[in-house]
């Protein structure tokens, strides 16, 4: 009935209350603090922006395989500017998005699972460590700091020898969090679970040469 | 009943006993501020071999330890160190051999100590390292000074240097021949690259931050999901005459090489040597960016070492002067200074750029504190 539908602005009322709790948290930065009295329209404007990229990165960027190593503060910052540098951070660490969640009442909840799809060399970790020091420097604030934790999180599990962190699940509201599902190392994916996959894959190669040899005659 | 001379003779037998102390503590005060306790040599000097033995980076050993070992030497009385270039992984693996005055005390390496390599050192004994960050140290691809220069990127090394690429689900010997093959963007010039042998902590960075990041998300290479598969996938080099390898002393044999080998050949270089021969050589821009100072200082150029020196604290002497060697904290505290490791230091003046204030103060604090890495 149309009468018991509640109106958009009641669904979007608890969205901008969280954003603005969260813009509350977020510590001034050097640009913010330079900037004097305005500093909290700015907080609360980046924090827009933030939440903004938050929500939009994991979808905007689908061509992530093609990503070349970026390292240095340059690509970093062509990262950044191209959206939140903590999905590039995620697939560093070598985890995948799996799926997303979303439900919506009075605070609305959005979780986004991700699942390991790469270990991690001791190279692997070095440069990813080396970028979250470079995005300390560069990012001050409390969110920035919150989503550095979790990769930092990822990166020290991933030196494990026997857990592995399988399945990670962000929660981006009403504040983010991550929850980690630890799984032993010797579990159904392993090492033999991968080389069984990539025989799989050269025997379909080997198919579909074999289906165009086939083919070829044909013709 | 005592006369009058021996009362006066007893009182200054007694007032020379206590000025005595105040005497010994002026003639130690002479000793240059800033110099620790252990700076007077003990009464008693304990120590199982009489001087210093460092190994390790030959870069750093050539251009870095003498200038600490000079000023260590006008400020302690010490005797000559014994200094060994072996290359970083070479020094390494005999710093972790074990504990003595037969194995080393301190190694220089011109990159992060591994964690296979920690293992080795706590299987020995060596439960803790300290470590002494000095400074960053561009990595550069260099060339002779009449050859055009252009973009190099990472991906173009793993593509041109691999021994195999990935290709619809297999792996097939790498044939391309020319850097355009692995970027059409790439002039077409022959693929010759020389680097150092794998003994040199050059070629574990080149390993570590060109190839590894070179084949990072390659697809093919980004679906193995074992790093002990993918890791030698991507730094495998091919054979052939697109790879030139040469042992340590590699700066000693660097321009040797350049001037046998055809022209348009590259080369990875530390920043410190590439001031040595800068005359003939200049650097290309890797991922576009190149090594200046200010790019690196900023962190925009990222092909960028951590040189560093790893100190046994088990070498130490403890304070009734037992130990494996004497001068360690000597040796720590003059590399760890804010003259050797500022800006304007002498570091700084040999070509190595400083740390930022907070790093330069968290090595200090660990110095001062013996803290060792975590394992």
């Amino acid at each position: 009935m149309p009468g018991q539908r509640s109106c958009p602005r009641t669904v979007f009322m608890p969205i901008v209350f969280v954003v603005v709790i969260m813009a509350g948290l977020s510590l001034p930065g050097p640009a913010h603090a330079a900037s004097g009295g305005s500093s909290w329209v700015d907080s609360l404007g980046d924090m827009l922006d933030s939440v903004g990229n938050v929500l939009m990165s994991p979808f905007a960027d689908n061509s992530m395989d093609m990503v070349a190593p970026p390292m240095g503060m340059g690509e970093y910052r062509e990262e950044g500017e191209g959206g939140d540098p903590f999905w590039h951070f995620l697939e560093e660490a070598g985890y995948k998005m799996k799926e997303v969640k979303a439900h919506v009442s009075l605070i609305p909840g959005l979780d986004i699972e991700f699942v390991l799809v790469r270990e991690l060399s001791e190279a692997d970790r070095n440069s990813l460590e080396r970028k979250l020091e470079i995005d300390t420097k560069r990012n001050s604030g409390l969110l920035p700091s919150i989503k550095r934790r979790i990769i930092r999180t990822l990166l020290e599990a991933s030196d494990f020898d026997e857990m592995r962190i399988e399945e990670l699940t962000i929660s981006l509201l009403p504040l983010p969090s991550a929850e980690f599902v630890l799984a032993p190392v010797e579990g159904p994916l392993g090492e033999e679970h991968d080389l069984l996959y990539r025989s799989l894959q050269e025997m379909q190669h080997q198919t579909e040469q074999l289906q165009e040899s086939i083919g070829g005659r044909k013709k | 009943m005592m006369s009058a001379r021996s009362i006066f003779s007893f009182a200054f037998v007694i007032l020379a006993v206590l000025a005595l102390p105040a005497a010994l503590v002026k003639a130690q005060s002479t000793v240059p501020s800033g110099a620790g306790q252990s700076a007077a040599p003990p009464t008693a000097d304990k120590s199982y071999r009489s001087s210093l033995l460092i190994v390790g980076s030959s870069t750093l050993q050539e251009e870095l330890t003498p200038l600490v070992l000079g000023e260590m030497y006008r400020n302690y009385k010490l005797a000559p160190a014994t200094v060994e270039p072996t290359g970083t992984g070479g020094g390494l693996e005999r710093f972790c051999a074990g504990v003595g005055a037969e194995f080393p005390d301190i190694a220089a390496a011109s990159r992060k100590i591994r964690k296979s390599e920690i293992e080795e050192c706590r299987k020995n004994g060596i439960l803790q390292i300290i470590e002494i960050r000095i400074g960053l140290l561009p990595v550069m691809v260099v060339t002779k000074k009449e050859i055009p220069t252009f973009n190099i990127t990472t991906r173009m090394f793993y593509l041109g240097l691999a021994k195999e690429l990935p290709k619809k689900g297999h792996f097939d010997v790498n044939t391309r021949k020319t850097w355009k093959e692995a970027d059409k963007n790439a002039p077409d010039l022959a693929i010759s690259v020389i680097l150092p042998d794998e003994k040199s902590g050059s070629r574990g960075f080149f390993d570590d931050y060109f190839l590894q990041a070179g084949c990072r998300h390659y697809p093919g290479i980004n679906s193995i999901y074992a790093a002990s598969e993918r890791v030698p996938r991507c730094i495998t080099l091919r054979g052939g005459p697109q790879v030139i390898e040469i042992a340590e002393p590699y700066i000693d044999k660097l321009m040797g090489a350049l001037t046998k080998a055809p022209a348009g050949t590259l080369a990875v270089v530390g920043e410190l040597a590439y001031l040595r021969y800068q005359d003939e050589l200049q650097y290309l821009p890797v991922n576009g960016v190149l090594p200046t100072r200010e790019n690196v200082s900023s962190y925009e150029y990222a092909m960028v070492a951590f040189p560093r020196y790893y100190v046994k604290r088990a070498h130490m002497r403890n304070d009734r002067g037992e130990g494996v060697v004497r001068g360690l904290r000597e040796f720590m505290r003059v590399l760890s200074s804010e003259e050797f490791v500022g800006p304007g230091g002498v570091f700084d003046n040999a070509g190595l750029n400083p740390l930022d204030e907070d790093e330069r103060e968290d090595v200090r604090t660990a110095v001062r504190r013996l803290k060792a890495i975590k394992h």
